[in-house]
């Protein structure tokens, strides 16, 4: 066997597939491309119609150009995810094209495109735009939605990892949908064993909506990640922004001290086995200071004094958020991961069966939004790993979605057993 | 049919299990309207073809987890490779590429990712295995990229349908609901399990059923290798829908189909008895056509008529690994004797003490004459013939009593499962072995596979033993699967077996004069004696007297040829209840006792 051979055997594999016919994928042409509204590290989103239906989706092309390990598995893992994942409240994947790469001559290798049905907005850019008033039956039922969604993804099995407000998209129907399954990932659930559980890699969350186990350098952790995520969400509904923006891992664990109250064994009996805890908890400027006071109920209560669009809302909501809401909230931001509720308690808390009872959708908040908020601008979304950017115009949810920049693109192995 | 494609769309809403598109095809497109066909392949070809596969993914898969075999991925690849299959054809396409690109794929699908380079490195071992590296590194990275090139290809193919459903889940579940938790069927369910794997590789079943029908089908064919009848085990108000309780389209016709084209497939093709399929058939059931011999010898018996040393090697690995169950059951005894399968009827262990018991007592005895006769033979055999003896007497011994617990469950078998077996050809069988010789009861081990399969009537089994009582011995009967001799005593073989003992005698010390010394016969006939009286003065022995009849008749005259045709171990076949008597004295004369620990550790 010679070079020749094994390369005229290449040659030979891509003329025949290249005359074959494909009966179960679409290629991209089926799509009209209309704008581009995202890049990230995982490749570029286009806005794009269906020329059959008519049907607006999100294309999100799979960048394989650094991969020496053939299809990326990142890639392939939120394939297989979203396939298995059909709620209401998750994004939905409708299929997936493939378009022939034949852009430069130097791999002449096939393109393939995640169709997602087109959502208008991100929760993000909704609550960074003052404009919009939320009233609390809105809030009501996009955390209901929120956790309805988020409760379904563990049921199946699987870590979200990224959420965050920029990740929520909302559809024009009002309906909510978690997306971004970049850094997801199938997690073991193993009960009263007492085989190790599995390590994951910490380097996941956006900064700002990382739990405090999390950035103390736990590799065991779970579901309750995400509850943290949606604490920080929940929050953000009132505040209508980040309710803690670090720039480096300890001060955000400072602002979590600040806001929550101190991490000490009190609160959370095992911290002291975090990976991080003696390292820096001995530090001279600590990013552990002890003693601080839990004033999540207060400064909630403060915030929302500030919101100016009380002049429409409801009478309970001008006095903050009410009992029920602070309750869960506070359940939400436990410092202790076990004592943060499940997302299945969380779907079942009294407070969504309170009045104002959540609604189907919040079409009607949506109807208040004016429809042409589509500005891209190529590279905003791909430097925007560490937060979102303070303009008050609401921003194409897709360029949010690629900001996974926690990990680089193509580093897959993130377990390690 | 039970794999319509309306299912996709009647269960789970718009899916069914977790399959997007239509993948299964039914029986008529495979033979019929592939690409392959279409391009001119005949169905043989194809199906050869696609199970060179099969086989390559366990190959491939074996030495990528490092012998342990990962179920789930090779399951996962071998149906990318169909799916991919029925939409390309096979023509001018290398199997074994696509397969080493589906293992890549499913590699990642599964969570547990192989590295590109190790799976194209095993892709050119095996493509090319003359050539142990690459010529260039410029042939790598164009292998490579033929991989990856094929990987990207399949995901085209399937359309990203990678949610791929196994039937292990299913099988554990249907029996689950079957058994109602009582669990008595662990070891069949065992067989059904593991076997689910190896069944998706060697027939297409991946894409004509779905994984619930898969699971059906090898829980009855797994029932079938235990002589279970599903029928009988199956609660009373599931008994017309067990095999549709989780794919409802499944028929009776299908579950029987499957499991013919199982055994059909499995008795005409050795080559496909890859990993559980190996040690599947425990009773021999099934008559396997083909050069190669039935599988159940080939786990114990193989040894002296293997050729090649990896065979040996092997075989000999699999025979320890069933040595060690044997062992941890309660009997610390070195010995290669002791080396039996774990047997599958409850009331064989009891026997089995029993039997060591006889047999440490009988060893001693033998031990120590074994002992005064090393002494005396070393010095006069020549050593080249030790090396090949020395293996097939170790396996012959461990063999015969494998055999001997088949044995001694048949008799059982026909009362508890399996009312098909006449018990006349169970009487005609004890009468043949007590009269005639060694020789006709070796070919009852072919009957008996003819047997267990189809029902056989009284006067067929005289004619057959007749049959055979006229064939002259000298070309051993075909059926017999007789595994070449190994070149030390090839003349053995060929010997007139069914000679009486002292015409045999004769024989024997006319043909190989330098190998029997005269002196050593009357201390055979003390060993011989004092054996049979030991199994007199055992009357506890929990026999059925029809039974212990046969052993000591059968014992008598079996033993001179044991101790002088050792490679013939389908000789001790129908050496009932206690363990095949330690005949070995004689045959271990080239050794000395050290060696022959050592053989019992590793056989």
């Amino acid at each position: 066997m010679s070079d020749v051979d094994i390369k005229q055997t290449l040659l030979n594999y891509q003329k025949i597939m290249d005359q074959s016919s494909y009966p179960y994928i679409n290629d991209v042409s089926a799509y009209e491309k209309l704008s581009k509204i995202g890049q990230g590290t995982f490749g570029e989103v286009f806005k794009a119609r269906c020329k059959s239906t008519g049907r607006m989706v999100a294309l999100k092309k799979i960048l394989m150009e650094n991969e020496k390990e053939g299809f990326p598995i990142t890639a392939l893992r939120e394939v297989k995810m979203l396939e298995q994942l059909k709620h209401q409240n998750i994004t939905d994947l409708i299929e997936v094209c493939s378009a022939k790469g034949s852009s430069s001559n130097t791999k002449d290798r096939t393109t393939f495109y995640l169709v997602f049905a087109f959502c208008e907005h991100d929760l993000a850019g909704l609550l960074s735009n003052q404009k919009v008033r939320m009233q609390l039956v809105h809030v009501k039922t996009m955390m209901k939605h929120l956790i309805t969604g988020l409760n379904k993804l563990h049921r199946s099995r699987i870590l979200h990892r990224d959420m965050k407000a920029a990740n929520v998209l909302i559809s024009k129907e009002g309906v909510l949908k978690l997306a971004d399954f970049g850094l997801a990932r199938p997690f073991v659930q193993r009960e009263n064993s007492a085989a190790p559980r599995p390590l994951y890699t910490n380097r996941v969350v956006t900064l700002w909506y990382r739990p405090p186990e999390l950035l103390l350098g736990d590799r065991q952790y779970g579901t309750k990640i995400d509850v943290w995520g949606a604490g920080c969400i929940m929050a953000e509904m009132w505040t209508r922004q980040p309710i803690m923006q670090g720039d480096t891992e300890q001060r955000q664990l400072q602002l979590i001290s600040g806001l929550c109250g101190s991490i000490c064994p009190q609160v959370w009996p095992n911290c002291v086995n975090m990976p991080l805890w003696g390292a820096m908890i001995a530090e001279p400027n600590t990013a552990l200071p002890q003693r601080k006071p839990r004033v999540l109920r207060d400064r909630m209560n403060k915030i929302i004094k500030y919101d100016p669009s009380d002049a429409k809302l409801p009478a309970s909501f001008q006095h903050g958020p009410d009992e029920e809401a602070m309750c869960l909230l506070e359940h939400l931001l436990s410092i202790d991961p076990d004592k943060r509720p499940t997302a299945d308690e969380a779907e079942d808390d009294i407070w969504f069966f309170k009045e104002p009872f959540p609604r189907e959708n919040v079409g009607d908040l949506m109807e208040t939004i004016p429809n042409s908020q589509f500005e891209y601008t190529v590279g905003k979304g791909a430097h925007a790993g560490r937060g979102r950017h303070h303009n008050n115009q609401p921003r194409p949810h897709q360029q949010q979605r690629q900001q996974s920049n926690a990990i680089p693109a193509g580093q897959y192995r993130d377990t390690i057993f | 049919m039970s794999s319509s494609n309306k299912l996709i769309a009647e269960m789970n809403g718009t899916r069914y299990g977790s399959m997007i598109h239509p993948w299964l095809t039914k029986k008529d497109f495979m033979i019929n309207r592939t690409p392959s066909r279409r391009d001119g392949m005949s169905y043989e070809e194809e199906m050869r073809r696609r199970q060179t596969g099969g086989l390559f993914i366990y190959e491939i898969m074996l030495t990528l987890s490092h012998g342990k075999g990962e179920h789930g991925m090779s399951g996962v690849a071998i149906t990318l490779l169909h799916r991919f299959f029925n939409v390309h054809s096979l023509r001018h396409i290398d199997v074994r590429d696509v397969a080493a690109a589906c293992v890549f794929l499913a590699g990642k699908n599964e969570d547990s990712p192989k590295k590109l380079k190790y799976v194209v490195n095993q892709l050119w071992q095996m493509k090319f295995p003359h050539m142990k590296q690459f010529p260039s590194e410029q042939v790598f990275i164009d292998q490579c990229n033929v991989v990856t090139f094929l990987e990207e290809m399949v995901l085209k193919t399937i359309a990203f349908d990678i949610n791929i459903d196994l039937p292990h889940q299913a099988v554990l579940k249907l029996m689950r609901d079957i058994e109602k938790g009582r669990n008595v069927y662990k070891e069949m369910v065992k067989t059904a399990y593991y076997m689910a794997s190896d069944v998706l590789l060697i027939t297409d079943w991946s894409v004509r059923y779905s994984c619930a029908a898969i699971a059906v089908a090898c829980i009855n064919i797994a029932a079938f290798f235990h002589n279970i009848n599903m029928d009988d085990i199956v609660p009373l108000e599931m008994a017309e829908r067990w095999y549709k309780l989780q794919d409802t389209t499944m028929t009776r016709g299908d579950v029987n189909s499957m499991t013919d084209e199982f055994i059909d497939l499995f008795s005409r093709n050795p080559h496909l008895h890859i990993g559980s399929l190996k040690k599947i058939d425990q009773y021999g059931k099934v008559k396997i056509q083909g050069a190669s011999p039935p599988p159940q010898v080939s786990s114990s018996t193989l040894a002296p008529s293997g050729s090649s040393s990896s065979n040996l090697k092997k075989i000999d690995l699999e025979a320890y690994k069933g040595r060690q169950k044997t062992a941890s059951t309660g009997s610390n005894d070195p010995t290669p004797s002791t080396s039996s399968r774990p047997s599958f009827l409850p009331d064989v262990k009891n026997q089995r003490v029993v039997e060591e018991g006889l047999m440490m007592e009988q060893r001693r005895h033998a031990e120590y004459q074994r002992q005064q006769q090393q002494q005396q033979y070393r010095s006069s055999q020549p050593a080249p013939s030790s090396t090949g003896s020395y293996r097939s007497t170790g396996s012959s011994g461990s063999s015969s009593s494998s055999r001997h617990h088949q044995n001694l469950k048949r008799p059982i078998q026909p009362e508890s499962h399996n009312s098909k077996k006449p018990r006349p050809s169970d009487y005609s069988i004890a009468f043949r072995a007590q009269t005639s010789t060694t020789h006709s009861t070796t070919t009852t081990d072919g009957y008996f596979c003819e047997t267990t399969r189809t029902t056989t009537t009284t006067s067929e089994i005289s004619e057959y033993a007749r049959e055979f009582s006229q064939v002259a011995p000298p070309p051993p009967p075909p059926q017999l699967t007789a595994p070449p001799a190994p070149p030390p005593i090839p003349s053995l073989m060929s010997l007139p077996v069914s000679e009486p003992e002292s015409a045999y005698k004769r024989m024997f010390m006319k043909q190989q004069p330098d190998r029997f010394v005269s002196s050593r016969r009357p201390s055979l006939k003390t060993a011989l004696a004092s054996r049979s009286s030991e199994y007199r003065a055992h009357p506890q022995q929990p026999l059925p007297p029809q039974q212990q009849n046969l052993m000591i008749s059968s014992t008598q005259q079996i033993s001179p040829p044991d101790e002088s045709s050792p490679p013939n171990s389908t000789a001790t076949m129908l050496l009932p209840p206690p363990p095949p008597p330690p005949i070995l004295p004689p045959l271990h004369h080239h050794h000395h006792r050290g060696d022959e620990i050592e053989e019992g550790e590793l056989v």
